[in-house]
């Protein structure tokens, strides 16, 4: 395998995607099968490429030391890779169905399209630079997607967007300068790149760089206090809320952090300093704050909005223990949780889009009239409750274990966060449950089935199959992740 | 001797032995019961509940252990209670409750003086009850004290009598009869069973008799003022019971040094008992005095104002609050962290900051509107205000927020172009 | 034979399962009930032909990090699936004809007959993560039951008992991943897991993990602080429901905590700890608090439930006493109170059914009216006051010899106390339902006999002799709990 087919799944769907820009695309139909047809293909690619592996990196130019857009598929890549490759064709299926009625689909999936292609990017990049770059291009990209309606609250929403993944992008550049001068190079390699002859007395400064790097990252994967653009870009509409804001978006976030932590500034250097009681304290607070922020919102997609930022502090909060079990916690939830999640999204949509149906108040014994649909959320409720038997208790139970094995103080504190927002996932989906399948008023005339077409029922039937299936049968998926966590792959 | 033993009983088994004089009780009492039973208990279970007592009062009289004798024991208690129940009238439901909590109480407080016993003494054996040396000091007491209550609350002590009030009360005594022949010849025998067998020598035994001729003596006194008081004749033949409960209590413990002289008491007593129950059929009996000394009793000084509203009152707000913890807790909560945002209706007319500061504006303009400024009153509604104010402000900050942040991303894009600058 | 146990776990969930698709069963009720008592008959029938099985294990598919889902039959799975099996079958047959004035039938059986499976897989759990998932399971199946009316108060109700029950398992879930980690196995053997020097190294650790659990999981059995949903949720079930939940899946709890202190800890490490002391004196509290909350209570169902509240916490006081005695006087009362609390509710089933009256003070000569029921009910009154020869008293006086042998300072003879003040109340609160049922107040008013339905009438029957026989014949369940017992201490 060449290296330079690294870019293939990069540039295939930008060019794709970029290609209706110029010669739009007036037909439903053809449209469908096109942006499907180059979906699918280059998720296929991207599995070819993560099966067979890719030995060496490729780098598109080269500037200077350590200033070059360079690509390469390691154990990390392979998980976001794999994520994306997995859930896009589903989503963009979901899509097709949801946007039946919009305008300007041609504009939209256009940018939904070359969103994916950026997302690989962000998942191949081999150095922080072709990262940050990526990111970038992500953030402008998606701002499209979110300014869908062109109404008032999507406006807003977009500009708030913007605002905050640009300044948490400058933040996240300081550190990428940091490393440059103080690492050996900036590519990812495991254990960290710091030069400790050239760090000598800094450490504290580095630390601190390194914090301002994590929030900066932070800002996409949602940490408090700058999570406040994801309740509001819920306005979008769904598909984007689903696949970005649960999957691409806020997982290139985790990703960065990840790939910051334990390939760059690496956890020798990270693990049991200040630095890494902070990033986890930011973690818990996340945690807690947005589990009970979920049980307070009564709107629909605002609540999975803040259940969405919950879950994305456990996956900090596994990387924040900086031990090998804690990574693999972290992939093992960046992968659970962006079935689960999209999973939830997708049937809230459902909703919204058979019924209109916002505000949770309405859902009073929906269950009735769209059973299908309310079936998997609760499948997909129980998931995120971490009901054994399915995934999202196998994620949670190695991001606890690894948390006990460390035996910080302060990750037991985590642990017993982790627990209670468990408990408080409870309140907040199940209570949509109970209002779906019991209502109070005994109505005996049958109800109109309201479920949606096959567009959307099969990503979710799939989704909520997938969920049963890891739940009972962990086993390859979470040695894979081993050994990916242990830098074996 | 016979001896008969039915093991695996309620767990540990019974156990009886009857020596001569026990059988001749024994023989005695169920005879003149079953005579009295079958001529005065009217109901089928009235009856049945007759023959249950007698048997079970047959197994105190042989009881070989404390464990036999108290389940007897409670055997004949709650069977007795079907008697009141044999012809029922207004005052049925309450006679019984009386006498079920009677049962109940006083049985628990037995229960808990053979729990003591069985466990420092481990066993509940009559004979073996002292072989060691841990029944001694305050376990001793407390245990004489807790089968005290017990039995004696059964043969109608002085201030564990008033069970008598309601049970004996009907008029032709046809149930009270049985009550005074069955229950309190039970009694006195068990008192003197366990007595006996919790002392070692005869120094203890006479402070035990001394202790109970104090006590009989005292029954007596007591028996003797509420005959003269007595208002009704069935409860009369419950106080003359008591009286010669009281009589029975002295001489059976003077003289007990030997069941010979045991059983010609118990005997006698029942004579006695039939004798004047003969008297009380056949006499026409008016109440004389009418003095009354009903709040003399356990059950009224300490059982009503302590157990009845004192601490169910106590407890019960205690264990209110207790219970009520957990939820006060979630329901704190609920109303203040965890309380459903009512986001919706802001979108409208503002913030809820708005709202409150336009309110209080408000608030202020009426108040001067009807003071100072009545002529040229404020008309404005400062909620509006308030509102639009902030919506005017918002705009500006976000034209501010736009410039800055493309501010911010020029600069971000001009300090790479200088450092790959400074690279080379 | 060996390899399947997992038959009598799965066969009635299957059995539910085929009740829910049926057509026929909507409908035809005569076809239902045969189909129920059928399948109720066969779980009994094939609950005590695996009981000859004792000792055989079944290793089902590793769930989470190579921990197996394991079942495995032993002493306690005997007793407990044993009791499982026959008051479900007894409370079956009173619900064939209680639920036709309920509604809504078919969903209720199909819950009652897959919640006696989920039952049946924690009285064979091998394991602790076995354990925790039939728990959860069993906490989401039994749900049903208490939204079984369809009011406002009742969906608050079942609400209360999901987040009282999920909190309590969180809890619990902390330790477990605790001892995942830390402690030799998670696999159950008498007598605990650990030895001296491995208990010894995390020592606060453990006992952490074991408070956190025994609080947790007794939390189902209404220990307090977690006992608040009981009173509120037993008594919104329909009777029947209200029967099998005070009967038994409040002994589920008791199970779990048994499983936890005396197959993984062992009495040995945890006597003389403060978590000792606190399950004792929780304990303590609870019999005196649910015996006062009942006295005073004058709605007859919560009356019930408070009572329930009061009573398993006998046999918990029994458990934490970690004495022979004691343990085998609690092993007895989990199975004398399953007994009597099922007569009582059913009881109050039978009232509710044929006369409407909810409330004590209403009960006025029901004595006339249902006579067989209330002597039935007089009888297990009687037992759980604890008066000789009934069942109760037998178990009582186990308990109270070995909470005296127990040795703690104060508790040594505070609890024998707090036992009989409880009986006393017991009585309060149990007795005037009869009195006044024999003999009403308003003497003057006639009362006519109700017929009672055989279908009602005999479970109600068999309870009430099996109070008695239980009671003067109690030796070969006695053996039996002092095997266990000497197997465990």
């Amino acid at each position: 395998m060449k290296t330079w087919m690294l870019l293939i799944p990069v540039l295939l769907p930008v060019i794709g995607g970029g290609g209706m820009y110029f010669f739009p695309i007036k037909e439903d139909r053809f449209r469908q099968c096109y942006v499907f047809g180059i979906t699918l293909l280059n998720s296929l690619i991207v599995f070819w490429m993560l099966i067979r592996g890719v030995d060496g990196s490729f780098s598109v130019f080269h500037m200077a030391h350590g200033l070059e857009l360079k690509f390469h598929i390691d154990g990390l890549s392979r998980v976001f890779g794999g994520i994306l490759a997995f859930l896009w064709p589903f989503a963009t299926l979901y899509a097709f169905e949801y946007m039946r009625h919009e305008e300007r689909n041609n504009l939209f999936f256009c940018f939904y399209t070359m969103t994916y292609g950026i997302c690989v990017g962000i998942a191949f990049s081999a150095n922080l630079i072709t990262l940050y770059m990526f990111y970038e291009l992500m953030t402008l990209s998606t701002l499209t997607l979110v300014i869908h309606k062109l109404d008032q609250p999507s406006i807003l929403a977009t500009m708030k967007y913007m605002v905050y993944s640009i300044a948490g992008a400058a933040f996240a550049f300081i550190g990428f300068m940091f490393i440059l001068h103080y690492g050996t190079t900036t590519d990812f390699v495991y254990g960290g790149v710091l030069d400790m002859s050239k760090v000598g007395g800094r450490e504290n400064l580095l630390l601190f760089i390194f914090v301002l790097t994590v929030l900066g990252f932070g800002v996409k994967a949602a940490i408090f206090p700058f999570h406040g653009w994801l309740p509001t870009a819920s306005v979008a509409p769904t598909p984007v809320t689903a696949l970005l804001h649960a999957v691409a978006v806020v997982k290139a976030g985790a990703f960065a952090i990840l790939r910051v932590t334990y390939f760059s500034f690496g956890t020798d250097f990270l693990y049991g300093t200040w630095a890494q009681q902070i990033m986890m304290g930011f973690a818990i607070v996340t945690i807690l704050f947005a589990s009970s922020r979920a049980v307070k919102e009564i709107h629909f997609k605002r609540r999975l909005a803040y259940s969405t930022i919950s879950n994305l502090s456990y996956i900090i909060f596994s990387a924040s223990l900086m031990t090998p079990f804690g990574l693999k916690g972290s992939l093992a939830h960046m992968v659970t949780h962006a079935i689960m999640k999209i999973t939830l999204f997708f049937c809230a949509g459902a909703v919204m889009h058979q019924t209109g149906k916002e505000y949770i108040y309405e859902l009073k014994g929906i269950g009735r009239s769209m059973p299908f649909v309310m079936g998997c959320f609760t499948i997909g409720s129980a998931a995120v409750m971490g009901v054994p038997m399915l995934c999202g208790f196998v994620s949670k139970w190695a991001i606890v274990t690894a948390a006990v094995r460390t035996q910080i103080p302060l990750a037991f504190v985590g642990m017993a966060a982790i627990l209670f927002s468990a408990f408080l996932t409870a309140v907040y989906l199940f209570s949509i449950v109970v209002k779906a399948f019991f209502r109070t008023e005994n109505i005996v005339e049958p109800v109109k089935k309201e479920d949606p077409n096959w567009y959307m029922k099969l990503p979710i039937a799939v989704l909520s199959g997938m969920m049963v299936l890891i739940g009972v049968w962990s086993g390859p998926l979470m040695q894979l992740l081993e050994m990916i966590a242990y830098g074996r792959l | 001797m016979i001896h008969v033993a039915i093991p695996g009983i309620c767990g540990e088994g019974l156990s009886f032995s009857y020596h001569r004089w026990e059988i001749i009780l024994t023989v005695v009492v169920l005879l003149i019961g079953s005579i009295i039973a079958v001529k005065n208990v009217k109901k089928p279970y009235g009856k049945a509940a007759a023959a249950g007592v007698l048997l079970a009062s047959a197994c105190i009289f042989g009881a070989d252990d404390l464990f036999t004798n108290y389940i007897c024991f409670e055997l004949v208690g709650f069977l007795s209670v079907f008697w009141l129940a044999d012809e029922p009238d207004s005052h049925t439901s309450d006679a019984i409750k009386k006498y079920v909590g009677w049962l109940v109480i006083t049985g628990m407080i037995m229960t808990m003086g053979m729990f003591l016993i069985s466990h420092y003494a481990g066993t509940l054996v009559y004979s073996q009850i002292l072989s060691g040396e841990a029944l001694s000091g305050i376990p001793y007491y407390a245990v004489l004290a807790c089968y005290l209550v017990g039995y004696g609350s059964r043969c109608a002590v002085v201030m564990l009598h008033s069970w008598i009030d309601s049970t004996y009360r009907e008029e032709s005594m046809k149930k009270g009869i049985l009550y005074s022949v069955l229950l309190i010849p039970t009694g006195t025998w068990s008192l003197l069973r366990l007595f006996s067998s919790l002392t070692v020598d005869f120094s203890q035994w006479k402070s035990i008799a001394e202790m109970m001729g104090v006590i009989g003596g005292l029954t007596i006194v007591l028996g003797i003022y509420r005959i003269w008081t007595c208002r009704e004749k069935g409860v009369l033949l419950g106080d003359i019971s008591m009286l010669l409960s009281g009589g029975l209590l002295i001489s059976v413990f003077w003289k007990a040094s030997s069941g010979q002289s045991a059983v010609f008491c118990l005997i006698g007593y029942i004579v006695v008992i039939m004798i004047v129950y003969g008297i009380l059929l056949k006499i026409d009996w008016k109440p004389k005095h009418s003095l009354d000394l009903e709040w003399f009793s356990a059950e009224h000084m300490l059982y009503e104002p302590l157990f009845v509203h004192a601490l169910p009152f106590l407890f019960g707000t205690v264990f209110r609050l207790i219970d009520y913890l957990p939820d006060a807790f979630v329901a704190l909560l609920r109303g203040t962290i965890y309380q459903d945002s009512k986001q919706k209706v802001w979108d409208k007319v503002g913030t809820p900051a708005t709202y409150i500061v336009g309110s209080i504006l408000d608030e202020i303009a009426n108040l001067l509107n009807k003071t100072i400024l009545r002529k040229r009153p404020i008309r404005k509604s400062f909620v509006n205000a308030a509102a639009v104010a902030r919506r005017e402000s918002r705009e500006t900050l976000e034209i501010v927020t736009r410039s800055v942040s493309f501010g911010l991303m020029m600069f971000s894009v001009g300090m790479m172009i200088v450092l790959i600058y400074i690279m080379f | 034979m060996e390899k399947m146990i997992w038959i009598p776990i799965l066969f009635p969930v299957l059995g539910g399962l085929i009740l829910s698709r049926l057509r026929g069963m909507e409908q035809n009720r005569t076809a239902r009930q045969i189909y129920i008592m059928t399948v109720l008959t066969a779980e009994l029938a094939l609950v005590f032909l695996f009981m000859q099985q004792k000792g055989s294990a079944l290793r089902v598919f590793p769930l989470v990090d190579q921990i197996p889902v394991y079942f495995r039959i032993d002493e306690i799975s005997m007793l407990f699936s044993g009791l499982i099996a026959v008051i479900w079958w007894l409370s079956g047959l009173f619900a064939l004809e209680y639920m036709k004035h309920e509604g809504h039938e078919r969903s209720y059986f199909v819950f009652y007959l897959i919640a006696e499976g989920v039952l049946t897989g924690i009285s064979y759990a091998g394991n602790l993560v076995t354990l925790y998932l039939c728990f959860e399971c069993m906490t989401l199946l039994t749900m049903p039951f208490v939204l079984h009316a369809r009011t406002r108060k009742s969906v608050r109700a079942a609400r209360k008992y999901m987040f009282y029950s999920i909190f309590g398992a969180s809890m619990s879930l902390g330790g477990i991943v605790i001892l995942a980690i830390y402690a030799p196995s998670i696999a159950f053997q008498p007598g605990g897991v650990f030895t001296a020097e491995v208990f010894g190294q995390h020592q606060t650790l453990y006992l952490c993990a074991a408070g956190l659990m025994i609080v947790g999981f007794c939390g189902k059995a209404g220990l307090f602080p977690l006992h608040g949903w009981l009173p509120t949720a037993h008594p919104q079930a329909p009777a029947p429901a209200s029967a099998v939940m005070s009967g038994i899946i409040t002994k589920m709890g008791v199970l779990t905590s048994i499983r936890v202190a005396f197959y993984i800890f062992g009495a040995d490490y945890l006597r003389g700890t403060w978590v000792q002391t606190l399950w004792m004196t929780l304990a303590v509290l609870t019999i005196f608090m649910g015996s006062m909350m009942a006295y005073k209570e004058p709605s007859m169902k919560r009356r019930f439930a408070y009572s329930t509240v009061s009573q398993v916490s006998y046999i918990l006081l029994g458990l934490a006493s970690m004495t022979a005695e004691g343990m085998t006087g609690g092993l007895l009362h989990v199975v004398f109170h399953a007994v009597s609390k099922t007569t009582l509710f059913l009881m109050s089933g039978a009232v509710i059914y044929y006369t409407g009256k909810k409330k004590v003070r209403e009960l006025d000569g029901i004595g006339r009216q249902m006579s067989a029921v209330i002597l039935c009910y007089t009888i297990a009154s009687a037992a759980l006051v604890g008066i000789p020869p009934l069942s109760g008293f037998v178990s009582k006086e186990f308990l109270a010899h070995g909470v005296m042998e127990a040795g703690i300072p104060i508790l040594n003879l505070l609890a024998p106390v707090v036992l009989l003040i409880s009986a006393v109340l017991t009585a309060g609160y149990l007795f005037p339902i009869t009195i006044h049922g024999y003999f009403p107040e308003k003497g003057e008013e006639s009362y006519e006999t109700i017929s009672i339905d055989g279908k009602m009438l005999i479970p109600l029957l068999i309870l009430g002799v099996l109070s008695v026989i239980l009671g003067i014949c109690p030796g070969r369940l006695i053996t039996f709990a002092e095997q266990i017992s000497e197997l465990l201490l």
